[in-house]
């Protein structure tokens, strides 16, 4: 099975490389993105297994990118997980009506990010998500060969 | 520590590990002497007052198969042979190499003579911990009479000959965990470079799965003594240095301390230039008192050593960083006694409070100072803090990125901020009435200091 992808949208680059970093450490591939807009192109490009997701963005906030993943029937179960300094019930409420899985704090624990973006990435559906997604690479390379 | 059958204890400011062990000799006890110091941990077993083994809980021993199979002493099936025999075990493979011949009893009884020293010489040096004796005769008996009793007397002159040898200055700061790998851009050739046996022997260990404490049980040479050949293969730009368990530790450490930064620095304030200069002043100002107090654990010259005492660390610390403070002070001579430094600790709480002792064009001038005393500070600290923690490394590397990443966001908020006050000295000049030049370029010579942030590296 390939290693996860994980795809980061925030408008920080501080953050992004922070995840980037601690993430790749546990053998999880990073994709980034620093806009709304570029990180639906790259949902669409990428086909990530988890996103993390800020909620403050340039072009087009978290809950409307949560919004229009979930509307594709391809990204319906992939989990999203919301990445915000804001830690209002009322923020939370709104990320998990926007369809978001989980909601994580800024500032995070390192230690804190691993875990939840692991357990989620345990899940049946992104391990089946990682297979699939194998032997459509072995098909296009035997379709070569 | 365990607590039954303990016959005496104390701590290692009291009663040094070499006073306590010589004791022991004396007097002729059997029993475990267990010794505790921040997170290393030694268990010392005597018999009628002499050392028959030791070990350290939670380090595993060296794995011997591998690296003899690297350095060409037994060929790869047999090594094979002995993993699947031993499971993976390192003591047992060690008892089928003696088995079968290819490590001979007396060679057995010099590796548990040399790792006792290298364990005891590390040991000595502990000033703050506890120890512990106590009769625990099933674990004496279990390894009675497998080896030559030692002489305590022995191993402690070993020890220390072992242990001044650490502290000369000629290990380039590397520790017993450090892990050494080939550089794979090496073109040269390696016959060429008159490399001695240990040298060679260093080389070929140094895969980047070996830290340097087995690289010398494997050798038989003196830890010191690999990290000086270390030293000489990265100087040839044969190797290059990783610590991995530390590099870990170091990295998560510095990641959780960039994340704090960042989102300090996302907080709102309030809408005025001044407002935002002490949001800034704060977030640069624990960014700076966060690396520090990294740099008080992680720094080369503390590490390895156990638990070092706090006021040691702030006199390292205020030796490492007071110079580049003073220097700022030479360019910001208004931040000296606003901002003030000691005990490692970067204090700027009166510019908190500045705004009810100045205010107007002269309060924006001081928060304005601050921002680049700080900005300036965190600069040249993560240049010392990098070069000495990781060096040239790819955990540096890593870092590079990060550090880049942040000094970016800051150097953006400080720009605008910098084209906000600009706005606002225009419109001040030009509702006030023709002046002297003098006054009004003393005021903007703050604007003009050079930039020294350049990296030396």
């Amino acid at each position: 099975m390939d290693d996860p992808v994980v795809l980061v949208v925030d408008d920080s680059p501080t953050v992004r490389k922070i995840v980037q970093l601690t993430l790749q450490r546990e053998r999880i591939q990073v994709v980034t993105a620093g806009d709304g807009l570029s990180a639906l192109a790259a949902v669409a490009d990428e086909q990530p297994d988890l996103i993390l997701l800020d909620i403050m963005l340039p072009r087009m906030d978290g809950y409307n990118i949560c919004q229009v993943v979930r509307r594709n029937m391809a990204f319906r179960d992939m989990p999203i997980i919301m990445l915000s300094g804001k830690d209002g019930l009322f923020d939370k409420m709104r990320g998990k009506l926007a369809g978001s899985t989980e909601y994580i704090t800024k500032p995070f624990d390192s230690a804190e990010l691993v875990q939840t973006v692991k357990r989620h990435l345990d899940s049946a559906v992104v391990r089946e998500r990682a297979t699939q997604r194998a032997m459509q690479r072995q098909q296009r390379m035997r379709r070569r060969v | 520590m365990e607590q039954q059958g303990r016959i005496l204890d104390g701590d290692l400011e009291t009663l040094g590990l070499s006073a306590a062990l010589k004791m022991l000799a004396l007097s002729g006890k059997t029993g475990v002497l267990n010794v505790v110091s921040g997170q290393e941990r030694l268990a010392i077993l005597l018999e009628n007052g002499h050392i028959i083994d030791l070990d350290e809980p939670g380090a595993a021993l060296p794995d011997l198969v591998d690296m003899f199979r690297l350095l060409g002493t037994i060929p790869r099936d047999r090594a094979y042979e002995i993993r699947k025999l031993s499971g993976n075990n390192p003591a047992t493979a060690m008892t089928i190499m003696a088995q079968w011949g290819l490590i001979s009893p007396a060679e057995m009884q010099q590796r548990t003579e040399f790792r006792v020293i290298q364990a005891i010489s590390r040991a000595i040096n502990w000033t703050r911990g506890r120890f512990e004796f106590h009769r625990d005769i099933s674990s004496i008996q279990a390894r009675s009479g497998t080896l030559k009793p030692l002489s305590v007397d022995h191993i402690l002159l070993e020890a220390l000959r072992m242990a001044d040898e650490w502290g000369r200055d000629s290990s380039g700061g590397y520790t017993r965990n450090t892990v050494a790998r080939w550089m794979p851009q090496f073109n040269g050739d390696v016959r060429q470079l008159g490399l001695g046996r240990e040298e060679i022997g260093v080389l070929c260990l140094s895969n980047g799965q070996f830290p340097l404490q087995a690289i010398s049980y494997a050798l038989l040479v003196p830890e010191p003594q690999v990290a000086v050949i270390m030293q000489r293969l990265v100087e040839l730009g044969l190797v290059e240095v990783i610590d991995a368990r530390m590099e870990d530790e170091l990295e998560r450490n510095l990641v959780n301390l960039f994340t704090q930064c960042q989102h300090q620095l996302t907080q709102e304030s309030g809408p005025s230039p001044e407002q935002r200069m002490l949001t800034l002043i704060r977030t640069m100002g624990n960014c700076v008192n966060g690396m520090m107090a990294h740099h008080g654990i992680y720094a080369r010259s503390l590490r390895g050593r156990g638990e070092v005492p706090r006021r040691e660390v702030a006199r390292y610390l205020d030796a490492t960083f007071g110079p580049i403070i003073a220097q700022l002070y030479r360019m910001f001579p208004r931040m000296d006694g606003i901002i003030r430094f000691g005990n490692g600790v970067v204090d700027f709480q009166d510019l908190e409070t500045l705004d009810k002792v100045v205010r107007g064009q002269e309060l924006g001038d001081c928060y304005w100072d601050a921002v680049q005393f700080f900005s300036h500070l965190m600069h040249m600290d993560f240049d010392c803090i990098l070069n000495d923690e990781v060096g040239k490394s790819r955990a540096g590397r890593r870092f590079e990125g990060l550090w880049s990443a942040f000094q970016r966001e800051l150097d953006e908020d400080i720009a605008r901020l910098a084209q906000r006050r600009a706005m606002t000295r225009a419109q001040a000049d030009r509702s006030l009435p023709p002046m002297g030049g003098a006054s009004r370029s003393a005021a903007f010579a703050y604007d003009a200091v050079p930039d020294v942030r350049r990296r030396s590296r």
